[in-house]
């Protein structure tokens, strides 16, 4: 697909998302848990950003900051060129409407006490669009649409499996007609074989309503397999990004490098023979990471510079974006 | 069916609730007992055999027999009193309540789902009406409006408002981080809707046990404060001021103490059974 970069969808300027870590009896802010840590990113219209990284690197925090869905320490998030952090709360919840999110986990992303039909029409009921046929003319359109059947629509959310689930996810988020869809590891939980069964019907979804994702994974298989680009995560900050098969095939940022090479190739010869980049140990705490560039620690090609100052997000070619001192 | 199809819905919604409360004896037993209950309650003066007021004086303290139950020490007929008074006992006791939850649950949610400040506060207000004993709110707030059973009504829901807003902050919290909340958000529900259409069916369960639980112990409130002469007044009956008058009786005439506190047992037994009947038949997962 080709990508229209004229047109962004959501700009995402020094974004941080801070929680404050409190003692004493007058809950003293004592230091602070660096979730998002001055994120600058631009999504543009009809295509699928990757954001990869490890568990807790503050990626689904980005995504749910993104959303306002938490609010934001600073920074701002420029949706359709409006700045979501300026909206009052309640021109904010109008404009949800245009931005949803599907959650990890299936099982607790669904309202146990309703009904699969209640749980797809609320976002109607909500903002009050439809009257009562066509709400649920809208709601077996939608279920037809996700591959339920529509004859399920009186059942409860414990009566599905996983990937139903899932899918009675995605049938919410597409009630409203939305322009934007934050994915936040859709599939982490899901059985393989289900995997490529969601990720495929994400894909026709793409197509069929033009909609802009950002898929949030940890597995840069599946991030691989579904995105136009790729953003690589790392202790709160953006430390690469760039196209799907430059981020797959030439990555330049040594931590993208190591994730890269993680994956497996499913050619026993081929894996043999690669030259592999292991990183040691775990990713630091996010309270009190290293100065410097948060990766120099666990990097092989750490230098002196490291250790002292924070490398820049800088445009080394057209549309890829490194953060490291080997480069600049 | 389709979904707009709203009777059948609701009709085969009714049935498999229903199937629910069949299968399950004691929520039956739970569910007749109370109703049986309320019945007496209603029907109190048509269902006495005797005027609870008369005083036979030549047959005081007379063992069960002639009066079914026997009397008391003024010669009233137990029966007739303990018939009478379930409507003080009962109506106090489920009115303080549901009016504690009404008040109580919602807040409790709101703190519970917001956090910060407001749960502060809220949580701080109910620290200190809870250091207060229960038995003390009661006699302050008679003290200040006067006996008689509204105030008591309204003394008893002060007590109980800041456990239903303790119990439901709880609830809410553990529910605070599940996604459906969040999705909740994302749909552009307000805060409102949040706590009355997603928190409030998924904590009802816990809410109600407790609730049963609390009208067996605000007819014993009721009871303490009638027996100390701050809450009934005499001669209106209560199932409290019979045991408070009764006891002294215990060993000459335990008749006397024994029925209004059998009264009181059978009917906290029904509404607890009934309480986790309904528990269970607005669980979907049961169901």
């Amino acid at each position: 697909m080709q990508l229209d970069h004229a047109n962004h969808l959501i700009h995402i300027k020094q974004l941080k998302k801070y929680y404050p870590i409190t003692a004493g009896i007058f809950s003293r802010v004592v230091n602070h848990v660096k979730a998002v840590d001055g994120v600058n990113l631009t999504i543009y219209q009809g295509e699928t950003l990757g954001l990869v990284g490890e568990s807790g690197c503050g990626k689904s925090t980005l995504g749910r900051v993104i959303l306002r869905l938490e609010e934001s320490s600073e920074g701002r998030v420029i949706f359709e060129g409006q700045d979501l952090s300026e909206l009052s709360p309640d021109k904010m919840r109008r404009m949800r409407r245009k931005m949803q999110i599907i959650f990890q986990d299936p099982y607790s992303s669904l309202d146990p006490r309703k009904t699969v039909g209640h749980i797809i029409g609320e976002p109607l009921i909500v903002n009050s669009t439809e009257n009562m046929r066509e709400r649920s003319e809208r709601v077996t359109q939608l279920m037809e649409e996700v591959g339920l059947r529509p004859e399920y629509v009186s059942r409860y959310p414990h009566e599905f499996s996983g990937g139903q689930r899932q899918r009675i996810g995605i049938a919410r988020a597409l009630a409203l007609y939305p322009k934007f869809i934050v994915f936040d590891e859709p599939v982490s939980a899901l059985d393989v074989s289900i995997q490529s069964q969601v990720i495929n019907l994400l894909r026709e979804l793409q197509r069929a309503h033009q909609l802009t994702y950002l898929f949030i994974a940890h597995d840069l298989g599946v991030v691989k397999y579904i995105s136009n680009r790729i953003a690589v995560m790392y202790l709160g900050r953006i430390v690469e990004v760039g196209s799907n098969h430059t981020i797959t095939q030439k990555p330049l940022q040594p931590y993208t490098q190591a994730l890269v090479a993680a994956v497996p190739i499913p050619n026993p010869k081929l894996q043999r023979g690669r030259d592999r980049v292991r990183l040691e140990g775990d990713v630091p705490s996010p309270i009190d990471p290293p100065p410097g560039c948060h990766f120099h620690n666990r990097c092989p090609k750490a230098m002196n510079v490291c250790l002292k100052k924070i490398p820049d997000l800088i445009e080394i070619e057209p549309d890829h974006l490194v953060r490291c001192f080997l480069y600049q | 069916m389709t979904w707009g199809d709203g009777m059948a819905k609701h009709f085969t919604m009714t049935q498999r609730r229903w199937e629910t409360v069949k299968s399950n004896k004691t929520t039956l037993v739970g569910l007749a007992l109370s109703c049986l209950i309320l019945l007496i309650t209603v029907f109190a003066p048509v269902l006495a055999p005797f005027d609870p007021d008369e005083q036979h004086l030549d047959e005081t303290m007379s063992p069960p027999g002639k009066f079914i139950l026997g009397t008391d020490e003024f010669g009233r007929d137990i029966l007739s009193r303990i018939v009478v008074a379930s409507r003080t006992s009962i109506s106090i006791g489920l009115s303080s309540i549901l009016f504690a939850a009404v008040i109580g649950v919602p807040v409790g949610i709101l703190a519970g789902y917001k956090g910060g400040g407001i749960d502060s506060i809220i949580t701080r207000g109910v620290d200190i009406i809870m250091s207060i004993p229960s038995l003390l709110i009661g006699i302050i707030v008679v003290a200040a409006l006067g006996p008689g059973p509204y105030k008591v009504t309204v003394a008893i829901s002060l007590a109980y408002i800041p456990r239903f807003i303790r119990l439901a902050r709880g609830s809410a919290l553990s529910l605070k981080g599940k996604e459906f909340i969040l999705s909740a958000k994302s749909i552009g529900s307000k805060d409102s809707r949040i706590i009355f259409v997603h928190f409030l069916p998924n904590i009802l369960g816990d809410i109600v046990v407790m609730a049963t639980l609390w009208v067996a112990v605000a007819i014993r409130i009721e009871a303490n404060l009638s027996f100390l002469g701050i809450g009934v007044q005499p001669p209106t009956a209560s199932w409290g001021s019979m045991i408070g008058s009764g006891v002294n009786f215990l060993f000459s005439a335990p008749w006397v103490p024994l029925f209004p506190g059998l009264a009181i047992l059978i009917s906290i037994f029904a509404f607890n059974l009934l309480g986790d009947g309904i528990r269970d038949v607005i669980d979907p997962k049961l169901s």
